[in-house]
């Protein structure tokens, strides 16, 4: 064939016949009936799916079915006061603010430096038995002062874990595949768990009880415990100091701008290696803090306890979209209430018996689902460019 | 002392140096892991594995403060001066947190073990002999950076046999009963728990003796035939040592063909698909409750069937579980993969320990009466034979293993590791690829959670925890990514150097995570890395 | 062969082609030339089922492609290489054509076929291994065969891509720029070899080069991009001569020079 022969047009009007017949998304079905329209569609959609789309579609079709029906079930069978609701949406909102502290970091850094920190969690772990050493004289003066300093206590130990880790584990593979900083942040993960083991001992160290913290607020109908709504205020509180870094000052500027682009951030004077640090450091505050609140809340901890909390955290940062900063916060609160309510408003439904123990499984439940059907989260990444 | 003139000042060094090491030396008894390894004796009654290891943090001080670029006295007395220091730094914190009686937040700083700490000395003495010990010790790291390279391997070769020697105490001594026909030599080699002088001797002499052998070997021999050779010599002794041994060995070694079964299945999804699966173990379990449920004595069980029966099912079900979990999940891209699959984990487990499924699979108490196999009749009780059935379907799997490596199977997955866009682009078929892997690596999974049931002969939803999993991918990244004859030394060396040295089993997850670290920093391709790959990064 | 119609893309707020349409004729090389950012590059990912069109359609031979996963697309007959060479690095120069050979639909067995060690099995991997040596003989790597692909010349890696995608049996190659770093004995030799690349394989040639030397010297069929849009499509000749190429594209002296008006190569058998 000798091609070349026709002159010179702008485009060769020829359109094939299938193509037109199919072409759903342009000029072709215009003035077609919308029964029609939606034929067309629906044959695109099957000239353009593979057996795969199709089975994802079953899936998201039944995971709906299943979770609507575990809800109207749940609401029929109403064993549960409006008291009840309410105590739930708190303790989800406490847990909430915990899992959205934690998340932070892992957006953070992922932000700068689009790797997860796996060890992330116990960052927060150790925060917590950071604040542990000095936990017993601080409580004993009894003020709120004192509460402050535990937490800064706290802070101060995972800002100074999470730098390390930064630079003994992650720096030297900043150029490097994706499964070497994982496994190598896997590795880190053990260490610390294991450190804070043998450190403090197998079993669960308690926190005592805290006069300043202990009672109740009436709201309404509801008993809501002191400790939960100063836990919910002072993680408040640290986000809109971090809202504030990120958004205002230099450093913060210079972390968005790494984040957007490193090389380019790089040229023009920002050193990104002193960002990465600072990021570190932040998220590290972020979960020491989470983890000195968790102590309030919750009395008891243990080295093991960074595992469970961290994939929760990471399931809110994907939840916010990862690199979102304002997201993560949402997400967590969404991940806190999602676990809260999950087991008395999804399985009590299905007669599953002793709903609670599965609570774990209703937060892995949702990561699991975020990441097969809509990884870049609820508001979506802020990152212009993703990992591949 | 030569001055020099360029780059960091030496002194910076010997400080960085010295106050790490003295730090890392804390953090040693800190954590507990001096008192465990102070109570394993190496070398007669004189050197405990707690002293080696505080040595070999000096010795490492003296390392690396002997930089080079300061002369040869002088990168001598920088060792010395920033082992000194270490010393100093050490003892000097042991000496506070004993006035300060820590115990009560610390459980490691006991009274006993500060005291071994301290070489059972008080305040400036212990100072003396902690700085006068790590000095020397530091010295002799510098003097060892300062040796010609094959005199530092071969004294490397002889520490790792005096090592070897000592910690397989319990190899060797039945080593000798069953084939050297002798208490005799377990007298003379071995005294109380560590070596004699005259063990220390014969230790030091083997190490010799392999090095030597080492060096004519790399000189006759090219890679590829080493490699072959080191395939044979580690079948020989994966078929004789339990033979020659006892009972707890053939157990320790089953436990390593387990996992080396495991290991091959994960590295099919890891190292040649590159999918990190960190839910790995839920099909070992899956296999493990098949079978139990298909053959226990149990009012549980749904059959009765032998094992041999009962094996393709499981294995057919731990594919088919591949195959549910991978297909949504295998379109999630990298470290979103790795935490996807960690979820999918967690959630099968919370279901089989949960009081839901309790009435179908035992929940949290689990199913007992698993009979053992038969073969020809007559069930195989000893751990030897069921070693030799978990080591015959081990080389079996690894055979599939190696086949489809060098396969068209294997060179999509090495396509979709390297570049998944291209890959597709090629006509290659990602979901299809990787869940080829993913259920390849199930199936292989489920063979290895079979095997568990049968030679356990009860199962707790204890034993599946993402433990498991991590086993399974430390083995693989010590041994070599990618590389099959590395999941077996990486088997070896973490799942079965671990049940000879018992007393730190506390600590094992501790040296994992270390050894990750290390492994990926120092050498990411793994000890017996695949011969491709070994040659080109 | 190739029929574009009306295709769009956009990314974000970015519209990155808007309306392309033309067609390539069986057996051509046809090239699409344009400054940098014109969308070059993304049209070759909208061929190939990277990128997704916002609007517009895609035909091979007559069917619809457009919306298909990339693996399909591939194997209805479109290959290509890479602006900045893409190869598998880590492995072996015949395992990176080995792999595509073997990614054709029924060229190797299945999995059972292949872990039971069938022989057909032994037999169609035999064969693919001829078929792979053979064609990395025809670029000249068969003596690199056994090394890994990253630690070839920059030359050499651009040859061994396209063997790659040879390997594929497509109908439709794609080129991305086959001649960017390279010096001029080598681009000559590069130029032969495109040119005969329909003859000997059989293949349909789309290309994208900044080198107008080779473009003018083998098209039969020249497309203009600028800004995402498709300002001229037309004989070498006619491209040279249109004066919106001359204004829009390259402008004044330089222009006539880089179009190879003073010097068109002569000599290249199509």
């Amino acid at each position: 064939m000798t091609p070349g022969a026709s002159p010179v047009t702008r485009s060769s009007g020829e359109i094939p016949d299938r193509a037109a017949a199919a072409g759903g998304n342009h000029g072709a079905g215009m003035d077609v009936g919308k029964a029609a329209a939606l034929h067309i569609a629906l044959a695109d959609w099957r000239r353009r799916s593979t057996w795969v789309d199709m089975v994802m579609l079953a899936l998201r079709v039944s995971l709906l079915v299943l979770v609507s029906a575990g809800l109207l079930l749940s609401l029929a069978h109403n064993e549960y006061s409006a008291a009840d609701w309410l105590s739930f949406a708190v303790f989800g909102l406490t847990l909430g603010s915990i899992y959205a502290l934690i998340s932070l970091g892992y957006t953070m850094v992922y932000g700068v430096l689009r790797m997860i920190n796996f060890a992330h969690g116990d960052v927060f772990m150790a925060g917590a038995f950071g604040a542990l050493i000095v936990a017993d004289p601080l409580i004993a003066t009894g003020s709120l002062f004192a509460v402050l300093a535990l937490i800064a206590v706290g802070a101060a130990t995972s800002a100074a874990i999470a730098a390390l880790i930064e630079r003994v584990a992650y720096r030297p593979f900043r150029h490097r595949g994706t499964l070497a900083p994982l496994i190598c942040a896997i590795g880190v993960s053990f260490v610390l768990q294991y450190t804070v083991r043998g450190f403090f001992g197998t079993g669960s160290r308690a926190y005592h009880d805290i006069p300043v913290l202990d009672g109740v607020v009436i709201l309404g109908p509801l008993q809501v415990p002191l400790v939960q709504l100063f836990v919910i205020l002072a993680a408040l509180l640290a986000m809109g100091a971090l809202h504030l870094l990120v958004q205002h000052t230099r450093l913060g500027a210079s972390m968005r701008a790494v984040a957007e682009d490193r090389e380019t951030a790089a040229l023009m004077g920002i050193n990104a290696d002193r960002v990465v640090t600072f990021t570190f450091l932040i998220g590290g505050v972020m979960a020491g803090t989470a983890g000195v609140l968790y102590a309030l809340v919750f009395k008891q901890i243990h080295a093991f306890m960074g595992f469970a909390i961290g994939i929760k955290g990471f399931a809110a940062a994907v939840l916010g979209g990862i690199g979102n900063i304002p997201g993560a916060m949402v997400g967590g609160f969404v991940l806190g209430l999602a676990e809260s309510f999950g087991p008395a408003a999804l399985l009590s439904g299905f007669g599953i018996p002793a709903p609670y123990q599965l609570k774990d499984a209703i937060a892995y439940g949702l990561l699991v689902i975020i990441l097969i059907f809509r990884p870049q989260g609820i508001f979506g990444e802020r990152l212009a460019v993703k990992r591949m | 002392m030569v001055r020099d003139m360029r780059g960091a000042a030496p002194h910076s060094l010997v400080l960085k140096a010295g106050l790490i090491g003295g730090l890392v030396g804390v953090y040693v008894v800190a954590v507990g892991v001096f008192a465990a390894f102070a109570a394993r004796p190496v070398v007669a009654q004189s050197l405990s594995l707690g002293q080696i290891m505080l040595l070999s943090i000096a010795l490492t001080v003296g390392w690396s403060a002997a930089d080079a670029r300061q002369g040869r006295s002088g990168g001598l007395a920088a060792a010395a001066l920033a082992g000194v220091l270490a010393g100093l730094v050490y003892a000097g914190v042991l000496l506070m947190a004993r006035e300060a009686k820590l115990q009560a937040m610390f459980v490691a700083l006991t009274p006993a073990a500060l005291n071994t700490g301290l070489f059972g000395r008080t305040g400036l003495a212990a100072l003396v002999a902690a700085a006068l010990i790590a000095g020397l010790a530091a010295l002799g790291g510098g003097l060892v950076r300062q040796m010609p390279a094959p005199a530092r391997r071969t004294l490397l070769a002889v520490a790792i046999a005096v090592l070897v020697g000592a910690l397989l105490r319990d190899l060797w001594i039945s080593f000798f009963a069953n084939l050297l026909g002798g208490r005799w030599w377990v007298s003379t080699i071995y005294t109380g728990n560590g070596l004699s002088w005259t063990g220390t001797g014969v230790a030091v002499a083997a190490g010799l003796a392999w090095q030597a052998l080492r060096m004519l070997g790399r000189r006759e021999a090219g890679a590829r035939s080493t490699s072959l050779i080191g395939i044979a010599l580690l079948l020989a002794a994966a078929i004789l040592i339990p033979y020659f041994t006892n009972a707890f060995v053939a157990q320790v070694m089953l436990l390593v063909g387990l996992y080396a079964l495991m290991g091959t299945g994960l590295n099919i999804e890891l190292g040649l698909a590159g999918l990190l699966d960190l839910g790995f173990v839920a099909f070992f379990a899956i296999g493990a409750y098949v079978t139990a449920l298909l053959t226990a004595d149990s009012p549980l069980a749904i059959a009765h069937l032998s094992f041999w029966e009962a094996l393709p099912i499981a294995t057919l079900c731990a594919a088919a579980g591949g195959f549910v979990f991978g297909l949504p999940v295998l379109r999630v891209r990298g470290d979103y993969l790795a935490l996807a699959t960690l979820g999918l984990g967690e959630i099968v487990r919370l279901l089989v320990v949960s009081d839901m499924s309790a009435p179908v699979i035992g929940g949290a108490q689990g199913i007992v009466g698993i009979p053992r196999p038969d073969l020809a009749g007559t069930p195989m009780v000893s751990q030897l034979s069921l070693y030799y059935l978990t080591l015959v379907l081990t080389c079996l799997v690894a055979l599939a293993g190696w086949r489809l490596q060098h396969s068209p199977v294997g060179r999509a997955w090495a396509a979709a590791r390297e570049d998944e866009d291209v890959a597709a682009t090629l006509g290659i078929d990602l979901v299809r690829s990787k869940l080829r892997a993913y259920v390849l690596g199930a199936a292989f999974a489920g063979v290895a959670g079979a095997l568990f049931a049968t030679t356990l002969g009860s199962i707790f939803p204890q034993s599946f925890k993402l433990d498991v999993s991590i086993n399974v991918l430390a083995l693989l990244v010590v041994g070599g990514l990618g590389s099959l004859p590395g999941v077996f030394v990486g088997s070896l060396i973490l799942i079965g150097l671990p049940e000879f040295l018992r007393e730190f089993g506390e600590y094992r997850y501790l040296f994992y995570g270390f050894l990750l670290i290390l492994v990926m920093r120092v050498r990411p391709q793994g000890l017996w890395p695949d011969p491709l790959q070994a040659r080109t990064s | 062969m190739l029929v574009l119609d009306e295709v769009s893309i956009r990314f974000g707020g970015v519209q990155a082609l808007s309306g392309v349409s033309f067609r390539v004729a069986d057996g051509a090389i046809h090239s699409v030339i344009g400054p940098n950012g014109a969308g070059k590059t993304t049209l070759f990912n909208a061929i190939t089922g990277v990128a997704r069109l916002s609007a517009g359609t895609v035909s091979l031979a007559g069917a619809r492609i457009d919306g298909q996963p990339p693996h399909v697309i591939s194997r209805q007959g479109i290959a290509r290489t890479f602006q900045n060479v893409r190869l598998f690095g880590s492995i072996s120069v015949l395992d990176n054509v080995l792999v595509a050979e073997e990614a054709r639909p029924g060229s190797v067995p299945g999995l059972l076929a292949t872990l039971a060690c069938l022989p057909s099995a032994r037999r169609a991997e035999q064969a693919a291994r001829e078929e792979a040596m053979r064609l990395l003989a025809d670029v000249g790597l068969a003596d690199a065969a056994g090394r890994a692909a990253r630690t070839l010349s920059y030359g050499d890696q651009r040859r061994l891509e396209i063997a790659r995608a040879l390997a594929t049996r497509p109908k439709l190659l794609l080129l991305d720029e086959p001649a960017a770093g390279m010096n001029p004995q080598e681009m000559a030799r590069l130029t032969d070899f495109i040119a005969g690349l329909p003859a000997r394989f059989g293949v349909t040639i789309l290309l994208i080069e900044h080198q107008m030397r080779l473009v003018m010297g083998i098209s039969d069929r020249v497309t203009v991009l600028e800004y995402g849009r498709c300002i001229v499509d037309g004989t070498p000749d006619e491209v040279r001569a249109h004066p919106e190429v001359l204004r829009a594209y390259l402008g004044g002296r330089t222009a006539t020079r880089a179009l190879g008006l003073e010097a068109a190569p002569s000599g290249v058998s199509t």
